[in-house]
C-alpha cells in the first residue's frame, strides 16, 4: 500500500475528501519527523512507539565501489537514528497472521 | 527512551491538529483510523510505504533457541512475523541533525587492524633475538661478578655494616630523625607515642624501600612482604612522615614506601613487633577519628584487644 491509496482508503472510511485526508496525513508524518529531529518520542495507540537511539562511533568496513570515499575500513561517526517499537495490538494483529479469527478479533 | 523527552499523545493530536488546521476531535479520530489501516495493511501481509517518512513491513521470524533471561533456562521463541520499520533517507536526515557535520572517516592501512606484513614479523624475531642475547650476556656477566665477589650477595637486612648495601645504613637514621621531627611538629601527640617512638630507635630496626606502582595498596604490599595483610598499619606508620595528607587510605603512584622489617615474623611475631603493631593501629585510628572515618573505632577496638594481650 502506498501512500496515495492509504489516503483514499482513509478518507473513505472517515468521509472525508482526499485533500482533507492528504493534508492531514502530511502533518502526521511531518510532526512526527519534527519531534524524532528534537529528540522527542511519541507513542500512537494501535500503532507504535516514534522514537530516536544514539548509535556511537565505530569502525566498519566500506565495500568496493562505495564513492567517493572509496573501499576500506572506516570510522562511522556518532549518529541519531529513528527508532519505531511496534505497539502490542499491532504486533498480536499481525503475529496470528495464520490465525484468521484471531487475526480479525486482535 | 526517558519519560521526559516523550511528548503525551493528547499534545501530539493538538500538534497535528494546530498544522493541518483543523479540529483536535477530527485530528484525533484520523490518527486512530490510520493506524487501524496502517494495522489492517501489514496484517494482510501488504506493505505501507509513505514518502519521504519510510516504509512498514513484515518479517517473518522463524522459531529459534533462547533463554529466559530471569531464570537462565532454555526455551524455544515461537516463529513469528515482525514487524520492521525502515526509515527513509529524509527521516533519517532530518533526526540525525545534531550530528550532521560528522563525517565518515577513512582509515589508513596502519589504522586499520590489519595483519603485519612479513617485513614486520622479520623486524619482530630480529628484535627478539637481540633481546634474548643481551641476556644470556648480562647473566654471564653477573654470575662472573658474584663469583669474584661473593660477598656482594648477601641480604640486606643482617646487618648494615658492609659498604655494598646501600640502603640499610642510610635508612636506618632515617626514621629516627623524620620520626622525631614529627614529634616536634605536634606536641598534642600523647605521651604514650612519645614513648615508643623514642623506644623504636633502640631497637635494630632494617628497613627496605619500594617504590608505590599503580594499583598498589598498603594493604596489598603487606601481604606480599609478610603474607598478612593486617600488618598494614605498620607500614602506614613508618611512612606517615612524608604523607601530606594523613589518609591511610591513600598512597601515591610513585613515592617510595620504606617498609620495616619484623623481627620475628608475621605468623610468629615477637613482643616487640606486637607493640609496634600496636602502636602502628594506635596512629591509623587517630588518622581515621580526625577525617571522621567510620572504621575508626573499630581499629581502635583492636589496639585494645592487643593490650590487653
Amino acid at each position: 500500500m502506498d501512500q496515495t491509496e492509504l489516503i483514499e482508503h482513509i478518507g473513505e472510511e472517515l468521509r472525508i475528501p482526499k485533500t482533507h485526508s492528504q493534508r492531514l496525513l502530511r502533518a502526521t508524518l511531518r510532526e512526527i519527523r519534527d519531534l524524532l529531529k528534537n529528540g522527542e518520542a511519541v507513542t500512537i495507540p494501535h500503532w507504535g512507539t516514534f522514537d530516536t537511539a544514539i548509535r556511537e562511533p565505530h569502525r566498519g568496513f566500506l565495500p568496493p565501489g562505495f564513492l567517493p570515499l572509496g573501499e576500506g575500513y572506516a570510522i562511522f561517526p556518532k549518529r541519531r537514528v529513528p527508532v519505531f517499537r511496534t505497539g502490542k495490538s499491532l504486533h498480536d494483529g499481525v503475529y496470528d497472521l495464520d490465525d484468521p479469527e484471531e487475526g480479525e478479533a486482535a | 527512551m526517558n519519560a521526559e523527552n516523550k511528548v503525551t499523545f493528547e499534545s501530539f493530536t493538538e500538534r497535528v491538529a494546530k498544522r493541518a488546521k483543523v479540529s483536535n476531535t477530527e485530528a484525533d479520530a484520523y490518527l486512530h483510523e490510520l493506524s487501524r489501516a496502517v494495522g489492517d495493511a501489514l496484517e494482510a501481509g501488504d506493505e505501507v510505504k509513505l514518502y519521504h517518512f519510510g516504509r512498514f513491513h513484515t518479517t517473518y521470524v522463524d522459531e529459534r533457541p533462547g533463554r529466559n533471561p530471569q531464570t537462565g533456562e532454555s526455551l524455544t521463541i515461537p516463529e513469528q512475523t515482525r514487524v520492521d520499520f525502515s526509515p527513509y533517507k529524509a527521516l533519517l536526515l532530518a533526526v540525525n541533525w545534531p550530528f550532521r557535520n560528522l563525517r565518515t572517516r577513512m582509515l589508513v592501512e596502519k589504522e586499520a587492524g590489519t595483519r603485519p606484513s612479513a617485513i614486520g614479523w622479520l623486524l619482530l624475531a630480529l628484535a627478539l633475538l637481540a633481546l634474548i642475547l643481551a641476556g644470556i650476556y648480562a647473566y654471564n656477566r653477573m654470575s662472573s661478578e658474584s663469583a669474584a665477589a661473593p660477598v656482594a650477595v648477601v641480604p640486606a637486612n643482617t646487618e648494615p655494616a658492609q659498604p655494598i648495601v646501600q640502603q640499610a645504613p642510610v635508612v636506618q637514621e632515617e626514621p629516627v630523625a623524620t620520626e622525631t621531627a614529627v614529634v616536634a611538629e605536634t606536641p598534642a601527640v600523647s605521651t604514650t607515642t612519645l614513648d615508643t617512638v623514642a623506644s623504636t630507635p633502640v631497637e635494630p630496626v632494617a628497613v627496605t624501600t619500594m617504590v608505590v606502582g599503580s594499583g598498589d595498596t598498603l594493604w596489598g604490599i603487606a601481604a606480599s612482604q609478610w603474607g598478612d595483610s593486617s600488618w598494614w598499619p605498620v607500614i602506614y606508620a613508618e611512612n606517615r612522615a612524608d604523607m601530606a595528607a594523613r589518609n591511610p587510605d591513600l598512597i601515591e603512584t610513585g613515592s617510595l614506601l620504606r617498609i620495616p622489617v619484623l623481627a620475628g615474623s608475621a605468623a610468629e611475631p615477637t613482643d616487640a613487633d606486637i607493640n609496634r603493631k600496636a602502636e602502628a593501629y594506635r596512629i591509623v585510628a587517630g588518622d581515621y577519628e580526625q577525617s571522621g572515618h567510620a572504621r575508626a573505632s573499630e581499629y581502635r577496638l583492636f589496639v585494645n584487644r592487643n593490650d590487653a594481650e
